[in-house]
């Protein structure tokens, strides 16, 4: 709640310090979940995207069934016939965290159905992310700078993306243990206390067991402890943190089931494990260096390190080719060779998330803050301490992977937000006093309690508008010690000052126009306008979500690519053969076979798969530009790495070498089950009177071949908007229809119509003689 | 019992009611709760007062508790 | 001996009571085949021929109409009370139930009694086909009784059966007997014996929508602050011919017979004149395809499932709404009673398979007790907690099966509440939020320091 009885100043402007503190933190909170809110007033409470429906579905199973049976879990409903371990394969933190809250609200008979908290839950710790974030920068560098940085990550467009409400994802929460670890080990390194290390060890525990993405904490950390002993800045505070955070951190993410033994076995935590070693041998150096001769010292620093390094290296080698460390990851590699994944791993490359990042995306989803950053991260080097090494190690790296990956801006959101805030904190400190004599500062050192200034700006008084929040932070700190030898004029600071509040206002509309227009729509709802101006909603996927839940029966299995395997098993809660986890690839590769072969073919694997029910994504009535045909170039090329003999990409594009479904298309592409399902009665649509019949409406031409005969499948249901096409296989015939002319009926040219063998007469069994 | 001699029912507070009840016990235990907060953090061990720290609880918890009801009611959720 | 023959006399008299006691003079019969209900009208002239003044008559139905009842109403032609009637089991007809009706008032001897028999017999039309394209329609068979079955024997009858728009395949015809458009005639018979049957078979084509709501799950939730909230959890199947084959879009989309198909596409739902805040939604979320018209007496809501149903296709939705509480709840003193619907309107000429009617009223009441129009099961109270409660509100629970329209009638729920109980439920509130202060007044006092020093 604020520091009690530290601060030499009067009780007071304490008082009022912390009562301002709390309410622009409460604001932020506030802010910042009703600005992810737009999807939810628009359409409805409802969960997004593709991914958020698995989590859903197993966070409910886990409501259900009990803790220890979701740890236990197998589905058998997913993956068809393989099935898929859940409970080992699933970070289990945002389950946890969605199910403590519901079972806390439903003690307090507060009974919220658990899809309401589910999409609720990214809005509700945005808020807390912003107020770790608070605390974060106050350590780094002071209180006005962490209130920058907690408005600015509330709203900014970058961590907005990825936590709408609705967005039930992994990265709401993650991001949120990852700001609280990052202020905790920050905290540790400047107090050196084994509490705050041990608390630093627990958030890691909880950031592991949410995201996938805690190796890259356990690798800045580490990178961050080198970079310190490097620079000669090695003390004891830094050995205690790093030495106890290391080994409880270690121990506790390796009982997150889907862990393992991941950190002792993969390539990804050796880095943590070999600085953990050198922090062992500089402690030992710096231990025996007041009490050995310089001359010992010398041999022992220079014989030892060498030694035990290139031991280190040589053994490290050794265990990966020997197995048993794993090497490093594909997924890994593609972030530093970002061919490397289109060639061995297409699945990975088909994703649009993971494309690099254009520079629009760093403008769009940052604004202002990409501009003052760097001027934050000048500071910080030109003011160097333990700490803001740490956070200049952060923002570097972080800037390298987001300029790999349009995914992972989100991971460098943070950083800027807090590089933006100490840039903007120490402007304003400086250029808002309006004193003619120079301030009097009073040199303190960054790990003291940092103090108030006492002279507030008029346009600083509180004003509990959200909009205006650059002006409630008046409590400017010092964080630089130099302050009264610049002196700049009045006029300029006024300028300067206005200039940075307006670039601010223009930082919350811009961030306000991209959470509403850009990131709130829910995917699962499509809309669109008339020309009158009218809204119109296109529902088709939960339609047919809908028809297969009540109309086909229970053990039903359901084929389709593997982008809508986690909506069909959230929504229609069928049998799926492939979905968005993508663990299995040469299942995919079927499918993908599945789809791109004749319908006979087809056919054989799909009756091998057990299928009853094939589902397709069909825009070419509205226009719609994520559907199934436009993915089937990928489909192609993933069951291509598999099959490579039966399938060709080559064989589906035209003569030119276009890929089209017009009437230059391959006769392999025209007929593919793939064509024949998204156009089976298409040709028969007319926009317009004199319009041609069969116009496809997102490809822009006329398909290639309109009547389409199925004899395998045949159409069950197909939406209003004819987005969802949904067929049945139809049992094989009882018998095999032959030809009447290519029938071979054996006949008896011998007839004999005498005797005892005469045909028609019944032959008499011989009496037994015996009795 | 005979249905009717019985009149109708209708709340004690009227449904328009519930903005400004809402609005303005709700602030007022948002107040308190500031003025709790300041207290707690400014005084030190010696001069704090139980007497004090109690009595503006119970004020906070009070508008606070009321202010809470008539929001939920107000929202919908007719308790 | 006397005694013996006396005993005997009166126990032949007793098992003979009524037969013979009455004779019907005059029958006027309409069947309604307009829907998927079977609505039958008969409005009967009894004529008083036993030795003394009567106070029961009985009318009979077939066994196979019996089978399938819904509702039934007898009343006295002009007046609006309901009378009273039991099964009499006794009497044993091959293929027909006989009813005993009490009479408000005595019929003397030689008078007559002039009686209006209403009566509703659900999933009797049977599809035939069975099993139909999407393009065809739908035809039906109704198996009924050319003839009015009475108890006594009939001087004269004339029954007229209702047809929808629409094609007629065939008619059993007994003379004498008519068919015109929508209206089949069967009679004036005269004379005829009692329990007397003649099957007729009529095969038409229905269109109206066969649908059946297997389960109605409707929750009254009571609340003092002025609210009262209505939910309704509906599963509906089509009951009609069966969707042989494909279902085609593009054929849907072109089909040119708009209502006249057995598909459904939407109905109406008629809610209560003051209901507001209306959601309609499902498992997997809230359902768009909907409107709201709201008129003089009621409010519209038109809804429309997401997909259109075909025979044999089901869907579910929730729908739900709240009412003011001064249109139902009346209150004097500490008593409190609920005059609200049992059953509420959720399509015309709807079935309801099994109704389940729950009311949920406000914690810390007593005396609870429930009459019921008709009669329904009470099942045991369940309790339920929710927001700002402590030990929970009680849940009646009761249950009906095989409904229809005619029987959306009040009921009446009755209890005692005190007053200032309800102030309970702030104080609640005003204690968690105290408990939250006192624990940061506890924790202020804490001192974690592992040291203790002079600052």
């Amino acid at each position: 709640m604020g520091e009690k009885g530290v601060a030499a100043g009067n009780g007071s402007s304490l008082g009022v310090t912390t009562l301002l503190t709390v309410s622009i933190l409460a604001l932020a909170w506030f802010v910042g979940f009703a600005s992810r809110l737009f999807a939810i007033i628009r359409f409805e409470s409802i969960i997004h995207e593709f991914d958020p429906w698995f989590n859903y579905r197993a966070t409910a199973h886990m409501v259900q069934h009990g803790f220890y049976n979701f740890l236990n879990w197998f589905d058998e409903r997913a993956w068809y016939p393989l099935g898929r371990i859940v409970g080992g394969t699933v970070y289990p933190g945002l389950m946890v965290t969605s199910g403590l809250i519901h079972w806390i609200l439903d003690l307090l008979n507060f009974h919220v159905h658990i899809r309401e908290i589910c999409v609720f839950l990214a809005p509700t710790f945005s808020g807390l992310t912003a107020i770790a974030t608070y605390f974060l920068t106050k350590e780094l560098w002071g209180r006005g700078a962490g209130l920058f940085a907690a408005c600015f990550i509330a709203i900014s467009p970058g961590y907005t993306s990825r936590s709408v409400a609705g967005s039930y994802d992994n990265e709401g929460i993650a991001i949120f243990a990852l700001q609280f670890t990052y202020f905790l080990w920050v905290k540790s390194l400047k107090t050196g206390s084994m509490m705050w290390a041990s608390l630093c060890a627990l958030s890691y525990f909880y950031m592991v067991s949410a995201w996938g993405g805690y190796v890259f904490i356990i690798n800045l950390i580490p990178l961050h402890v080198l970079a310190l002993v490097i620079m000669g800045r090695y003390s004891s505070r830094l050995f205690v943190s790093y030495t106890t955070f290391y080994v409880l951190a270690t121990i506790l993410s390796m009982q997150v089931p889907f862990v393992g033994f991941q950190p002792v076995h993969t390539s990804e935590h050796m880095p943590a494990f070999g600085v953990f070693g050198i922090l062992q041998i500089v402690a030992v150096m710096q231990y025996a260096r007041p009490r050995v001769t310089r001359q010992q010292f010398m041999t022992l620093f220079v014989g030892g390190l060498t030694l035990t390094g290139g031991l280190a290296i040589v053994v490290y080698f050794a265990l990966v080719w020997g197995g048993y460390v794993a090497p490093f990851s594909g997924r890994f590699y593609s972030l530093w060779d970002t061919g490397y994944a289109k060639i061995h791993i297409p699945i990975i490359a088909s994703v649009s998330e993971h494309q690099p990042t254009t520079w629009v995306s760093f403008f769009f989803d940052l604004h202002i803050t990409a501009a003052t950053f760097p001027v934050g991260l000048w500071l910080c080097v030109k003011n160097i301490t333990d700490e803001r090494v740490f956070i200049i190690l952060y923002a570097v790296s972080a800037v390298y992977f987001a300029g790999v990956m349009v995914r992972l801006m989100l991971t460098l959101t943070p950083a800027v937000c807090v590089l933006s805030g100490i840039c903007f904190s120490a402007t304003f400190t400086k250029y808002l006093k309006d004193d003619e004599k120079p301030a009097v500062v009073e040199k303190s050192t960054p790990t003291v309690e940092s103090k108030e200034a006492d002279k507030y700006d008029n346009a600083a008084q509180a004003d509990k508008k959200p909009i205006t929040k650059s002006k409630r932070s008046a409590t400017a700190d010092s964080g630089s010690g130099a302050g009264s030898d610049d002196f700049v004029s009045l006029n300029i600071k006024s300028v300067t000052s206005i200039i940075l509040m307006i670039f601010l206002l223009m930082f919350v509309v811009h961030a306000t126009y991209v959470t509403s227009n850009a990131y709130s729509h829910p995917s699962v709802v499509l809309q669109s306008s008339t020309s009158s101006g009218d809204r119109i909603m296109m529902d088709d996927f939960r339609e047919a979500y809908h028809w297969l839940r009540e109309n086909t029966h229970n053990d039903a299995r359901i084929m389709s690519w593997w982008d809508y395997g986690y909506q069909i098993a959230g929504m229609a809660n069928r049998t799926t053969l492939v979905d968005n986890n993508t663990w299995n690839n040469s299942h995919i590769a079927l499918v993908g076979k599945a789809m791109s072969s004749n319908e006979s073919a087809a056919y054989e694997i799909m009756k091998a798969l057990d299928v009853d029910y094939i589902l397709v994504i069909f825009g070419g009535v509205i226009g719609y530009s994520g559907d199934d045909i436009n993915k089937f170039l990928w489909m192609v090329r993933i069951a291509e790495g598999e099959h490579p003999k039966e399938i060709r990409e080559v064989n589906y594009f035209t003569e030119s070498g276009e890929y089209s479904v017009g009437a230059q298309a391959s006769e392999t592409m025209l007929n593919c089950l793939m064509y024949k399902m998204s156009y089976y009665r298409f040709g028969e649509t007319r926009f317009g009177y004199n319009q041609q019949g069969g116009f496809d409406r997102t490809r822009g031409y006329v398909i290639g071949k309109k009547d389409i005969t199925l004899e395998y499948i045949e159409e069950a249901y197909t939406t209003e908007n004819w987005l969802v096409r949904i067929y049945k296989l139809k049992d094989l015939p009882n018998r095999p229809a032959i030809k009447t002319n290519k029938r071979q009926i054996p006949s008896s040219t011998k007839r004999v119509s005498k005797g005892k063998n005469k045909k028609g007469i019944i032959r008499q069994p011989k009496k037994a003689t015996t009795a | 019992m005979d249905v009717s001699k019985m009149e109708r029912y209708s709340s004690p507070i009227h449904q328009s009611n519930f903005p400004h009840f809402t609005v303005s016990l709700c602030g007022l235990g948002l107040l308190f709760m500031a003025y709790f907060l300041v207290y707690e953090v400014t005084e030190s061990k010696q001069t704090r007062s139980l007497f004090k720290e109690l009595s503006i609880a119970l004020i906070a918890a009070v508008f606070l508790g009321f202010g809470s009801l008539f929001l939920l009611l107000w929202v919908g959720i007719y308790v | 001996m006397w005694v013996r023959v006396l005993a005997g006399f009166l126990a032949v008299a007793a098992l003979t009571q009524g037969e013979g006691e009455w004779k019907v003079t005059d029958v006027d019969r309409i069947v309604d085949l307009t829907s998927q209900v079977i609505k039958v009208q008969s409005t009967v002239t009894f004529e008083n021929i036993g030795a003394s003044e009567q106070n029961s008559v009985k009318i009979v139905l077939s066994e196979k109409e019996d089978a399938h009842l819904a509702y039934l109403q007898v009343q006295e032609d002009g007046s609006q009370g309901k009378l009273r009637y039991t099964k009499d089991k006794s009497a044993n007809h091959e293929g027909f139930q006989v009813y005993k009706v009490e009479l408000l008032k005595r019929v003397a001897k030689g008078g007559t009694l002039k009686l209006k028999i209403t009566y509703r017999v659900t999933q009797s039309l049977k599809p035939l086909p069975t099993k139909i394209e999407q393009s065809e329609q739908q035809f039906v068979i109704y198996e009924g009784n050319a003839y009015f079955a009475a108890a006594y024997p009939v001087a004269k009858e004339k029954s007229t059966v209702k047809l929808p728009t629409g094609k007629l395949l065939s008619a059993t015809t007994h003379n004498p007997s008519k068919q015109e458009t929508e209206r089949l005639t069967y009679g004036p018979y005269a004379d005829q014996p009692a329990f007397n049957s003649k099957p007729i078979n009529v095969h038409f084509e229905n269109n109206a929508p066969f649908l059946v709501a297997t389960v109605v799950e409707r929750v009254i939730e009571i609340s003092h602050w002025g609210n009262i909230a209505v939910e309704e959890y509906v599963e509906l199947e089509h009951r009609g011919a069966e969707l042989k084959g494909t279902f085609s879009r593009i054929d849907f989309q072109m089909d040119r017979r708009g209502r006249r198909q057995p598909a459904v596409q939407q109905w109406t739902t008629v809610l209560p004149a003051t209901a507001k805040d209306i959601y309609y939604r499902d498992e997997i979320g809230n359902i768009s395809t909907s409107g709201v018209r709201v008129r003089a007496d009621s409010v519209d809501v038109e809804i429309k499932p997401r997909y259109p149903l075909f025979g044999g296709w089901r869907t579910s939705y929730v729908i739900g709404y709240n009412v003011p509480s001064y249109e139902y709840l009346y209150k004097k003193g500490n008593d409190y009673a609920l005059r609200i619907r049992l059953l509420d309107h959720v399509m015309d000429n709807i079935v309801v398979e099994k109704l389940t009617t729950k009311i949920i009223i406000p914690e810390l009441a007593r005396n609870i007790k429930i009459v019921t129009p008709y009669t329904v099961d009470r099942r045991p109270d369940e309790l339920k907690k929710t927001y700002l409660d402590v030990s929970g509100r009680t849940v009646l629970v009761v249950q009906k099966d095989n409904l229809v329209n005619d029987h959306i009638q009040t009921m009446t729920v009755s209890y005692e509440f005190t007053d200032w109980h309800m102030l309970y439920e702030p104080l609640y509130a005003v204690g968690f939020f105290l408990a939250f202060f006192l624990f940061v007044i506890f924790y202020v006092r804490l001192d974690f320091s592992m040291k203790t020093t002079n600052q």
